[in-house]
Protein backbone atom coordinates (compact mmCIF):
# COMPACT_ATOMS: atom_id res chain seq x y z
CA UNK A 1 0.00 0.00 0.00
CA UNK A 2 2.87 2.34 0.85
CA UNK A 3 4.37 1.78 -2.59
CA UNK A 4 1.11 2.79 -4.25
CA UNK A 5 1.02 6.05 -2.33
CA UNK A 6 4.68 6.72 -3.13
CA UNK A 7 3.94 6.04 -6.81
CA UNK A 8 0.95 8.40 -6.77
CA UNK A 9 3.06 11.01 -4.98
CA UNK A 10 5.89 10.73 -7.48
CA UNK A 11 3.45 10.98 -10.40
CA UNK A 12 1.90 14.08 -8.86
CA UNK A 13 5.35 15.67 -8.49
CA UNK A 14 6.21 14.76 -12.09
CA UNK A 15 2.97 16.31 -13.38
CA UNK A 16 3.61 19.45 -11.32
CA UNK A 17 7.17 19.67 -12.72
CA UNK A 18 5.83 19.33 -16.27
CA UNK A 19 3.37 22.17 -15.71
CA UNK A 20 6.09 24.36 -14.18
CA UNK A 21 8.46 23.61 -17.06
CA UNK A 22 5.84 24.38 -19.66
CA UNK A 23 4.81 27.61 -17.97
CA UNK A 24 8.43 28.70 -17.57
CA UNK A 25 9.27 27.96 -21.21
CA UNK A 26 6.22 29.80 -22.53
CA UNK A 27 6.79 32.82 -20.25
CA UNK A 28 10.50 33.10 -20.95
CA UNK A 29 10.20 32.72 -24.73
CA UNK A 30 7.25 35.14 -24.92
CA UNK A 31 9.01 37.72 -22.76
CA UNK A 32 12.18 37.52 -24.82
CA UNK A 33 10.31 37.63 -28.14
CA UNK A 34 8.35 40.68 -26.92
CA UNK A 35 11.54 42.49 -25.90
CA UNK A 36 13.11 41.85 -29.30
CA UNK A 37 9.93 42.94 -31.10
CA UNK A 38 9.86 46.16 -29.05
CA UNK A 39 13.53 46.74 -29.91
CA UNK A 40 12.73 46.36 -33.61
CA UNK A 41 9.77 48.73 -33.32
CA UNK A 42 11.94 51.31 -31.53
CA UNK A 43 14.53 51.07 -34.30
CA UNK A 44 11.87 51.58 -37.01
CA UNK A 45 10.74 54.72 -35.16
CA UNK A 46 14.35 55.93 -35.17
CA UNK A 47 15.03 55.42 -31.45
CA UNK A 48 18.34 53.55 -31.75
CA UNK A 49 19.34 54.14 -28.12
CA UNK A 50 16.18 52.52 -26.80
CA UNK A 51 16.59 49.65 -29.24
CA UNK A 52 20.12 49.04 -27.96
CA UNK A 53 18.96 49.13 -24.34
CA UNK A 54 16.17 46.65 -25.10
CA UNK A 55 18.58 44.39 -26.95
CA UNK A 56 20.96 44.43 -24.00
CA UNK A 57 18.05 43.63 -21.71
CA UNK A 58 17.03 40.70 -23.93
CA UNK A 59 20.61 39.42 -23.85
CA UNK A 60 20.82 39.74 -20.04
CA UNK A 61 17.40 38.08 -19.58
CA UNK A 62 18.48 35.21 -21.81
CA UNK A 63 21.69 34.73 -19.82
CA UNK A 64 19.68 34.76 -16.59
CA UNK A 65 17.18 32.18 -17.81
CA UNK A 66 19.66 30.00 -19.70
CA UNK A 67 20.76 27.94 -16.69
CA UNK A 68 17.17 27.29 -15.65
CA UNK A 69 16.13 26.22 -19.12
CA UNK A 70 19.21 24.01 -19.52
CA UNK A 71 17.89 21.77 -16.73
CA UNK A 72 14.95 20.65 -18.87
CA UNK A 73 15.72 21.51 -22.51
CA UNK A 74 18.47 19.95 -24.61
CA UNK A 75 21.52 22.20 -24.80
CA UNK A 76 21.68 21.99 -28.58
CA UNK A 77 18.27 23.71 -28.86
CA UNK A 78 19.34 26.50 -26.51
CA UNK A 79 22.72 27.05 -28.13
CA UNK A 80 21.17 28.12 -31.43
CA UNK A 81 19.10 30.76 -29.68
CA UNK A 82 22.11 31.75 -27.59
CA UNK A 83 24.10 32.45 -30.75
CA UNK A 84 21.23 34.34 -32.38
CA UNK A 85 20.67 36.60 -29.36
CA UNK A 86 24.40 37.38 -29.18
CA UNK A 87 24.67 38.11 -32.91
CA UNK A 88 21.53 40.28 -32.85
CA UNK A 89 23.01 42.46 -30.15
CA UNK A 90 26.36 42.64 -31.96
CA UNK A 91 24.77 43.83 -35.22
CA UNK A 92 22.93 46.60 -33.40
CA UNK A 93 26.06 47.68 -31.47
CA UNK A 94 27.96 47.91 -34.78
CA UNK A 95 25.18 49.83 -36.49
CA UNK A 96 24.40 47.07 -39.02
CA UNK A 97 20.70 47.79 -38.84
CA UNK A 98 19.47 45.66 -41.75
CA UNK A 99 21.40 42.65 -40.44
CA UNK A 100 20.04 43.35 -36.97
CA UNK A 101 16.44 43.28 -38.25
CA UNK A 102 17.01 40.02 -40.11
CA UNK A 103 18.74 38.38 -37.17
CA UNK A 104 16.08 39.64 -34.75
CA UNK A 105 13.39 38.03 -36.94
CA UNK A 106 15.38 34.79 -36.91
CA UNK A 107 15.72 34.91 -33.13
CA UNK A 108 11.99 35.43 -32.69
CA UNK A 109 11.27 32.50 -35.01
CA UNK A 110 13.64 30.28 -33.04
CA UNK A 111 12.02 31.29 -29.76
CA UNK A 112 8.59 30.59 -31.21
CA UNK A 113 9.77 27.19 -32.44
CA UNK A 114 11.28 26.36 -29.06
CA UNK A 115 7.97 27.15 -27.40
CA UNK A 116 6.04 25.10 -29.98
CA UNK A 117 8.27 22.05 -29.57
CA UNK A 118 7.74 22.02 -25.83
CA UNK A 119 3.94 22.15 -26.05
CA UNK A 120 2.18 18.78 -25.63
CA UNK A 121 0.46 18.95 -29.03
CA UNK A 122 -0.48 15.90 -31.05
CA UNK A 123 2.22 16.49 -33.64
CA UNK A 124 4.90 16.76 -30.95
CA UNK A 125 3.74 13.65 -29.15
CA UNK A 126 3.54 11.58 -32.34
CA UNK B 1 34.54 13.50 -17.98
CA UNK B 2 33.77 14.73 -14.46
CA UNK B 3 30.24 15.55 -15.52
CA UNK B 4 29.77 12.03 -16.93
CA UNK B 5 31.12 10.57 -13.72
CA UNK B 6 28.75 12.54 -11.50
CA UNK B 7 25.79 11.87 -13.80
CA UNK B 8 26.51 8.14 -13.80
CA UNK B 9 26.52 8.05 -10.00
CA UNK B 10 23.28 10.05 -9.81
CA UNK B 11 21.58 7.83 -12.38
CA UNK B 12 22.83 4.73 -10.62
CA UNK B 13 21.23 5.94 -7.38
CA UNK B 14 17.99 6.70 -9.21
CA UNK B 15 17.94 3.24 -10.82
CA UNK B 16 18.55 1.54 -7.47
CA UNK B 17 15.69 3.53 -5.93
CA UNK B 18 13.46 2.76 -8.92
CA UNK B 19 14.15 -0.98 -8.81
CA UNK B 20 13.72 -0.99 -5.03
CA UNK B 21 10.40 0.79 -5.39
CA UNK B 22 9.21 -1.76 -7.95
CA UNK B 23 9.75 -4.52 -5.42
CA UNK B 24 11.66 -7.77 -5.12
CA UNK B 25 11.54 -10.14 -8.03
CA UNK B 26 14.18 -12.21 -9.72
CA UNK B 27 14.69 -11.65 -13.41
CA UNK B 28 13.34 -15.13 -14.16
CA UNK B 29 10.13 -14.42 -12.25
CA UNK B 30 9.24 -11.12 -13.88
CA UNK B 31 6.00 -10.77 -15.76
CA UNK B 32 6.29 -9.58 -19.36
CA UNK B 33 5.41 -5.96 -18.56
CA UNK B 34 7.88 -5.89 -15.66
CA UNK B 35 10.66 -7.24 -17.85
CA UNK B 36 9.93 -4.63 -20.51
CA UNK B 37 9.98 -1.83 -17.92
CA UNK B 38 13.26 -3.10 -16.43
CA UNK B 39 14.94 -3.19 -19.85
CA UNK B 40 13.52 0.21 -20.75
CA UNK B 41 14.85 1.77 -17.55
CA UNK B 42 18.38 0.65 -18.35
CA UNK B 43 18.15 1.98 -21.91
CA UNK B 44 16.68 5.31 -20.84
CA UNK B 45 19.31 5.78 -18.13
CA UNK B 46 22.10 5.28 -20.68
CA UNK B 47 21.06 8.29 -22.79
CA UNK B 48 21.86 11.16 -20.39
CA UNK B 49 24.78 9.12 -19.04
CA UNK B 50 26.50 9.20 -22.40
CA UNK B 51 25.22 12.51 -23.79
CA UNK B 52 25.98 15.39 -21.42
CA UNK B 53 24.03 17.69 -23.75
CA UNK B 54 20.82 16.02 -22.60
CA UNK B 55 19.37 17.31 -19.34
CA UNK B 56 19.46 14.79 -16.50
CA UNK B 57 15.72 15.27 -16.10
CA UNK B 58 15.25 13.63 -19.52
CA UNK B 59 16.46 10.43 -17.84
CA UNK B 60 14.88 10.80 -14.41
CA UNK B 61 11.42 11.69 -15.65
CA UNK B 62 10.74 8.69 -17.93
CA UNK B 63 12.19 6.32 -15.32
CA UNK B 64 9.96 7.80 -12.60
CA UNK B 65 6.87 7.61 -14.82
CA UNK B 66 7.59 4.01 -15.91
CA UNK B 67 8.14 2.83 -12.34
CA UNK B 68 5.02 4.57 -11.05
CA UNK B 69 2.88 3.21 -13.88
CA UNK B 70 4.24 -0.28 -13.24
CA UNK B 71 3.41 -0.06 -9.53
CA UNK B 72 -0.10 1.25 -10.17
CA UNK B 73 -0.76 -1.35 -12.90
CA UNK B 74 0.48 -4.13 -10.57
CA UNK B 75 -1.77 -2.86 -7.80
CA UNK B 76 -4.76 -2.72 -10.13
CA UNK B 77 -4.03 -6.22 -11.41
CA UNK B 78 -4.36 -7.50 -7.84
CA UNK B 79 -7.86 -6.06 -7.60
CA UNK B 80 -9.13 -6.85 -11.08
CA UNK B 81 -8.81 -10.39 -12.45
CA UNK B 82 -9.94 -9.41 -15.96
CA UNK B 83 -7.31 -6.71 -16.19
CA UNK B 84 -4.69 -9.13 -14.92
CA UNK B 85 -5.65 -11.67 -17.57
CA UNK B 86 -5.45 -8.96 -20.21
CA UNK B 87 -1.93 -7.91 -19.19
CA UNK B 88 -0.36 -11.19 -18.07
CA UNK B 89 -2.45 -13.81 -19.81
CA UNK B 90 -3.32 -17.00 -17.98
CA UNK B 91 -1.49 -20.24 -17.27
CA UNK B 92 -1.88 -22.86 -19.99
CA UNK B 93 -2.07 -26.58 -19.37
CA UNK B 94 -0.01 -28.42 -21.98
CA UNK B 95 -0.14 -31.87 -20.38
CA UNK B 96 -3.50 -32.66 -18.87
CA UNK B 97 -3.90 -35.88 -16.90
CA UNK B 98 -0.96 -37.47 -18.70
CA UNK B 99 -2.12 -36.41 -22.20
CA UNK B 100 -0.34 -33.78 -24.28
CA UNK B 101 -2.69 -31.01 -25.37
CA UNK B 102 -1.44 -30.32 -28.89
CA UNK B 103 -3.84 -27.42 -29.47
CA UNK B 104 -2.45 -25.58 -26.45
CA UNK B 105 1.12 -26.30 -27.52
CA UNK B 106 0.33 -24.86 -30.96
CA UNK B 107 -1.21 -21.81 -29.28
CA UNK B 108 2.01 -21.30 -27.33
CA UNK B 109 4.14 -21.97 -30.45
CA UNK B 110 5.82 -24.64 -28.35
CA UNK B 111 7.49 -27.50 -30.16
CA UNK B 112 7.96 -31.00 -28.76
CA UNK B 113 11.67 -30.18 -28.41
CA UNK B 114 10.77 -27.16 -26.25
CA UNK B 115 8.53 -29.32 -24.09
CA UNK B 116 11.17 -32.02 -23.69
CA UNK B 117 13.83 -29.43 -22.88
CA UNK B 118 11.73 -27.83 -20.15
CA UNK B 119 10.95 -31.23 -18.65
CA UNK B 120 14.60 -32.29 -18.72
CA UNK B 121 15.53 -29.08 -16.88
CA UNK B 122 13.23 -30.34 -14.12
CA UNK B 123 14.97 -33.74 -14.15
CA UNK B 124 12.06 -35.42 -15.92
CA UNK B 125 13.28 -37.58 -18.79
CA UNK B 126 10.09 -39.40 -19.67
CA UNK B 127 6.71 -37.96 -20.65
CA UNK B 128 5.03 -40.93 -19.01
CA UNK B 129 6.08 -39.56 -15.59
CA UNK B 130 4.06 -36.37 -16.01
CA UNK B 131 0.46 -35.98 -14.86
CA UNK B 132 0.14 -32.22 -15.41
CA UNK B 133 2.42 -29.64 -17.00
CA UNK B 134 1.41 -26.00 -16.87
CA UNK B 135 3.13 -23.11 -18.59
CA UNK B 136 2.85 -20.14 -16.23
CA UNK B 137 2.34 -16.52 -17.24
CA UNK B 138 6.04 -15.79 -16.84
CA UNK B 139 6.95 -18.59 -19.26
CA UNK B 140 8.18 -21.09 -16.69
CA UNK B 141 6.75 -24.59 -16.57
CA UNK B 142 5.28 -26.20 -13.46
CA UNK B 143 5.04 -29.98 -13.42
CA UNK B 144 3.15 -32.43 -11.29
CA UNK B 145 4.33 -36.01 -11.58
CA UNK B 146 2.05 -39.03 -11.52
CA UNK B 147 1.65 -40.41 -7.98
CA UNK B 148 3.65 -43.55 -8.77
CA UNK B 149 6.56 -41.42 -10.04
CA UNK B 150 6.69 -38.99 -7.13
CA UNK B 151 9.57 -39.14 -4.68
CA UNK B 152 8.73 -40.75 -1.38
CA UNK B 153 8.23 -38.33 1.47
CA UNK B 154 8.66 -38.96 5.19
CA UNK B 155 4.89 -38.88 5.74
CA UNK B 156 4.37 -41.54 3.01
CA UNK B 157 6.88 -43.81 4.75
CA UNK B 158 5.40 -43.12 8.17
CA UNK B 159 8.61 -41.59 9.43
CA UNK B 160 8.42 -38.84 12.03
CA UNK B 161 10.94 -36.12 11.22
CA UNK B 162 11.88 -33.68 14.00
CA UNK B 163 10.81 -30.12 13.26
CA UNK B 164 13.69 -27.78 14.08
CA UNK B 165 12.05 -24.84 12.41
CA UNK B 166 13.89 -22.48 10.14
CA UNK B 167 17.66 -22.12 10.25
CA UNK B 168 18.92 -18.57 9.88
CA UNK B 169 22.21 -16.75 9.70
CA UNK B 170 22.15 -14.90 13.02
CA UNK B 171 25.69 -13.48 12.78
CA UNK B 172 27.22 -12.52 9.47
CA UNK B 173 30.76 -11.17 9.38
CA UNK B 174 30.60 -10.20 13.05
CA UNK B 175 27.23 -8.43 12.81
CA UNK B 176 24.11 -9.76 14.53
CA UNK B 177 20.99 -9.91 12.34
CA UNK B 178 17.96 -8.88 14.38
CA UNK B 179 15.66 -9.98 11.57
CA UNK B 180 17.05 -13.52 11.69
CA UNK B 181 16.81 -13.55 15.49
CA UNK B 182 13.12 -12.66 15.36
CA UNK B 183 12.54 -15.30 12.66
CA UNK B 184 14.08 -18.02 14.87
CA UNK B 185 12.54 -16.58 18.04
CA UNK B 186 15.96 -16.14 19.62
CA UNK B 187 17.42 -13.29 21.63
CA UNK B 188 20.66 -11.38 21.49
CA UNK B 189 21.38 -12.43 25.08
CA UNK B 190 21.21 -16.09 24.05
CA UNK B 191 23.65 -15.45 21.18
CA UNK B 192 26.07 -13.71 23.55
CA UNK B 193 25.72 -16.55 26.05
CA UNK B 194 26.58 -19.10 23.36
CA UNK B 195 29.57 -17.12 22.15
CA UNK B 196 30.82 -16.75 25.72
CA UNK B 197 30.43 -20.49 26.28
CA UNK B 198 32.38 -21.21 23.08
CA UNK B 199 35.05 -18.66 24.01
CA UNK B 200 34.52 -16.71 20.77
CA UNK B 201 34.28 -12.96 20.31
CA UNK B 202 31.40 -11.71 18.16
CA UNK B 203 33.84 -9.86 15.92
CA UNK B 204 35.68 -13.16 15.21
CA UNK B 205 32.58 -14.89 13.86
CA UNK B 206 32.33 -15.29 10.09
CA UNK B 207 28.94 -17.03 10.10
CA UNK B 208 26.78 -18.27 12.94
CA UNK B 209 23.60 -20.14 12.09
CA UNK B 210 20.88 -21.16 14.52
CA UNK B 211 17.42 -22.68 14.37
CA UNK B 212 14.28 -22.48 16.50
CA UNK B 213 15.41 -25.44 18.61
CA UNK B 214 18.60 -23.58 19.50
CA UNK B 215 20.89 -25.79 17.46
CA UNK B 216 23.74 -23.65 16.24
CA UNK B 217 26.90 -23.71 14.21
CA UNK B 218 29.74 -21.22 14.36
CA UNK B 219 32.34 -20.65 11.67
CA UNK B 220 35.16 -18.40 12.73
CA UNK B 221 36.91 -15.89 10.50
CA UNK B 222 40.17 -17.08 9.00
CA UNK B 223 43.13 -14.94 9.93
CA UNK B 224 45.26 -13.40 7.16
CA UNK B 225 47.93 -16.09 7.27
CA UNK B 226 45.38 -18.87 6.84
CA UNK B 227 43.74 -16.99 3.94
CA UNK B 228 47.11 -16.52 2.21
CA UNK B 229 47.90 -20.23 2.62
CA UNK B 230 44.49 -21.10 1.20
CA UNK B 231 45.04 -18.80 -1.81
CA UNK B 232 48.52 -20.27 -2.38
CA UNK B 233 47.11 -23.81 -2.35
CA UNK B 234 44.45 -22.93 -4.90
CA UNK B 235 46.78 -20.80 -7.01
Amino acid sequence: MKRIWVAIGVLAVVIALCIVELTATVNITDELADTITTAQTSLKKGDEENARALCRQAFDDWQTHYDTMATFIAHSKLEQIDQSVTVTQTYLERGQLDDFMAEADRTRTQLERLKDTELPSLSNIL
Amino acid sequence: MTISFIRTILLYIVIIVAVRLMGKRQISELQTSELVVTLLISDIAAIPMQDTGQPLVSGFLPIAVLVCCEILVSAFMLKNMKFRRMICGKPIVVINDGRIDQAQMKRLRMSTEDLSEQLRQMNIFSLSEVAYAIVETNGKMSVMKKPAEQSATASMLGIVVPDNGIECVVISDGQISNFSLSLCRLSEDWIKGVLKGEGVEQSDVFIMTADCKRNYKIIRKQDRQEMKKSEARQG
